[in-house]
């Protein structure tokens, strides 16, 4: 006997009825066989070329697999205590969580009720905006002023009454535009304690400039501040998926109640603690890299007469005279995998990830067959 | 606001309660704002469905129907357990003997499909959808807007009532025949947006003045535009029209973007072909890594062809009728746009007649007018894949592919003209 079906239009809250499951891209085995290239070269999403560090690849050889069958520390005990001792605040200031995606809807989620709202740019990693909307609550988008920026007077200006996080991507995804420490404590005196400021530093480590702020300090002086780190980036941790959050403990001890515990593993948890060993080393040649990267691609897309958006981060934009999304169909027939921009809001945009030069040169040499003959041009034929 | 004005009522198939379901239909959709005439043929259609349902089906089946306010159309939507309803009946092409019993019973059905607006026919988890459409009436725009001179600068304004019925008559006086038809009635353009199944993105500079605009459809994977339009002689007015409609639409749930007949004013470099003729455009909105394209293996090549040429992945699997049962009645609904003598034929039901009865489709639209008859077949729909024999015996002919416009891509076919009818 069949039962009937249950009727979802009653069972679905309204606003996850209008949401559309996020569909991630195909493995490397099915992508290369739908495209019909041999291999994939990935720059879609800021990986880190040089791979994880020698300690954290250490520690993932020596994690016994045995270990598998027994549950990891389900608040990340050990990891907790080494943030804590590098970071100098105490180890209940810290939240462990799997990426820095899961860390970002505990925030959302002990903060924001139904009227809610938090405030972000329009152009910028688009998981506070979808974690807010699927959770019901509205994201408001301030759009970046022309220099690509975060615009502090129209974020402060939408702020009202039910605003309670403002998300601030510093350096931001994907223009790699970021707010210097003057700028960052002149928005906080402003804002003043009244809403939650995330300041998500997940690229950074790349960030070499003295007036980058170090929002780990900042966390010192300023209570409604939250910063996100990620192990995914700088790390090369992102199979693993490890970040964590930092804040006052009164702050943190909130958040904590909308924790999963658990939900990060004992390898990840070991790779993490392994790459704080030797972090300082692995930054300093992955700037290197991507320094070199960013030279050598700002020339030759010069040289090409393509316009670029290069600030800090291993990524850079790149506008195309035609689509994005028939640029990234072009590119992986050549196993070249680019991020296309339309969906943050840069349509004929892509973004790549900078690696190391061979790829970086094998890129240039996509993009120059692409520019060759292109079927992107169309308008109207009359 | 329309969500929140539903009408569900839930009642047993039993002949003495059908003023019931008709006073329901007759009330609610006049509530929404529908005229007497077109509430009358509403509640017709629905009148129709139950006594034929009700005189062939058990008194302890149950009709779910749903009255809801579309905002500019109201639409009933009955649903029946699943059973052999005689779908063909809802066929333009259904013709009724009046000496066979069985074509006079189903003479109802064939009213109920010609009094609305839109018709659908729909089956899921052992349930039947019928949905009828009826459009609210609007009076036309009768100032004509001509087009100006600006040397300010230009916002996206709110697509707020006043500035949509402004652009609405600004596209009909500039752009005629050439727009969608729906443009020479500015309050339904209003509406339209209101009720969220369409979007706008307009252009205005600091009086107030609509620059330019672009308007779509929200499907639910494909957004269907038109435009851009622009009114003033700034020529950076049409990329920012296309630009900011490409930003409003990236982020949601679709994935691809068509402009039908696109206007002299398209910007180069941000849509690809998809009709030879250049009168269909196309714009990916995600990154796209390949879907399943099912087909009868008479439009495998010409497919192949067509991915190849735009690049997309895609895994070609032919399919072919293997004697396996089929309903015996075919369905097809019939969109038309007469002032543009264009009709859109799809598929609601595959069954055995398929062949004759589009043959009969054929036949009868280009009797009343239609020069242009298009097939869409669904690639992503595999039962629809052995429908290639008869459209290919109808004389339908591949033209081109729309990447996601289904459950997979759409493989547009025409009629060929001489072809057979």
């Amino acid at each position: 006997m069949s039962h009937p079906f249950p009727s979802l239009d009653s069972l679905v809250p309204l606003h996850i009825q209008k949401i559309q499951p996020y569909i991630p891209s195909k493995p490397d085995d099915v992508l290369r066989q739908m495209f019909g290239c041999p291999v994939i070269y990935r720059l879609n999403n800021n990986e880190n070329a040089l791979g994880p560090s020698p300690k954290a690849l250490e520690a993932i050889l020596a994690m016994d697999p045995v270990q598998s069958a027994v549950y990891p520390s389900g608040d990340a005990y050990h990891l907790r205590q080494q943030l804590a001792e590098r970071f100098r605040h105490s180890p209940d200031s810290f939240i462990v969580g799997n990426g820095a995606n899961e860390v970002i809807a505990f925030v959302i989620h002990a903060f924001c009720q139904t009227g809610d709202n938090i405030i972000t740019t329009d152009k910028t990693f688009a998981v506070y905006e979808w974690v807010a909307e699927f959770s019901g609550y509205e994201a408001r988008l301030v759009p970046l002023a022309a220099d690509y920026g975060y615009d502090d007077e129209a974020m402060l200006a939408a702020i009202d009454a039910r605003t309670k996080i403002i998300f601030i991507c510093n350096p931001n995804n994907p223009t790699g535009t970021y707010w210097n420490v003057e700028r960052l404590r002149r928005f906080l005196d402003r804002v003043d304690g009244r809403q939650i400021v995330v300041l998500d530093e997940a690229y950074g480590e790349f960030v070499g400039a003295p007036d980058f702020p170090n929002g780990m300090e900042l966390l010192r002086e300023y209570p409604n501040l939250l910063v996100f780190r990620t192990f995914s980036k700088m790390f090369a941790l992102a199979a693993l998926r490890i970040g964590f959050l930092a804040g006052q403990e009164q702050i943190v001890d909130v958040i904590r109640r909308t924790c999963v515990v658990y939900s990060v593993n004992s390898l990840a948890q070991q790779a993490a603690l392994g790459s704080l060993i030797d972090a300082e080393e692995h930054v300093e040649r992955t700037r290197q890299m991507v320094y070199k990267a960013r030279r050598f691609l700002e020339e030759e897309l010069s040289r090409l007469g393509l316009f670029y958006v290069s600030g800090e981060g291993n990524y850079m934009m790149i506008r195309l005279p035609m689509s994005d999304t028939l640029a990234y169909r072009k590119l992986m027939g050549q196993g070249i995998m680019v991020r296309s921009m339309t969906g943050f809001r840069f349509p004929n945009h892509i973004r790549v990830t900078l690696g190391t030069l061979p790829i970086m040169e094998k890129l240039v040499e996509a993009l120059q067959n692409i520019l060759i003959g292109q079927n992107g041009g169309a308008s109207r034929k009359d | 606001m329309p969500h929140q004005q539903n009408v569900e009522l839930c009642l047993p198939f039993q002949a003495e309660l059908l003023p019931i379901a008709t006073g329901c239909v007759e009330q609610s959709v006049q509530a929404y704002g529908l005229g007497k005439a077109e509430a009358m043929y509403m509640t017709l259609a629905v009148e129709e469905v139950y006594s034929f349902l009700a005189a062939r089906t058990s008194a302890d089946h149950r009709l779910k129907m749903v009255c809801r306010n579309g905002g500019y159309y109201a639409e009933v939507v009955c649903r029946f357990p699943q059973y052999s309803l005689p779908v063909g009946a809802f066929n333009i092409t259904s013709t009724v003997s009046s000496v066979d019993e069985q074509s006079l019973a189903e003479m109802g059905l064939l009213l109920a499909g010609r009094t609305v607006d839109q018709l659908g026919i729909s089956a899921e988890n052992n349930e039947m959808n019928i949905r009828f459409v009826k459009e609210k009436k609007y009076p036309r725009a009768s100032e004509k807007i001509e087009e100006f001179t600006s040397q300010g600068s230009f916002h996206e304004g709110e697509p707020e009532t006043e500035l949509l019925k402004q652009f609405a008559c600004r596209v009909a006086s500039k752009y005629s025949r050439q727009a969608p038809p729906f443009f020479e009635f500015p309050g339904k353009v209003a509406d339209m947006v209101a009720c969220g199944e369409y979007g706008a993105v307009i252009l205005v500079d600091g009086k107030g003045n609509v620059g330019a605009g672009m308007f779509w459809r929200w499907g639910t994977k494909l957004a269907e535009a038109s435009g851009p339009y622009v009114f003033c002689d700034q020529p950076q007015l049409a990329v920012d029209a296309v630009e900011a409609c490409l930003r409003k639409i990236a982020r949601t749930s679709r994935v691809c973007m068509v402009v039908q007949d696109p206007t002299s004013d398209m910007p180069p470099g941000y849509f690809e072909f998809l009709a030879d003729d250049g009168s269909v455009l196309y714009r990916q909105l995600e990154e796209d890594n390949g879907t399943t394209a099912y087909t009868h293996p008479d439009f495998a090549d010409f497919l192949r062809g067509a991915y190849q040429q735009l690049y997309l992945p895609r895994e070609v699997r032919s399919v072919t009728y293997q004697g396996e049962t089929l309903s015996p009645a075919s369905a097809f609904a019939a969109q038309m746009n007469r002032a543009a003598g264009r009709v859109t034929l799809t598929s609601i039901w595959v069954g055995q007649d398929a062949a004759s009865i589009l043959l009969e489709h054929v036949r009868a639209l280009r009797q009343e007018g239609f020069s242009e008859i298009i097939f869409q077949l669904d690639t992503g729909a595999p039962d629809q894949a052995v429908l290639g024999p008869a459209l290919s015996a109808s004389g339908f002919i591949p033209q081109w592919i729309v990447p996601w416009g289904g459950r997979g891509d759409l493989l547009v076919l025409k009629h060929r003209e001489g072809g057979p009818k």
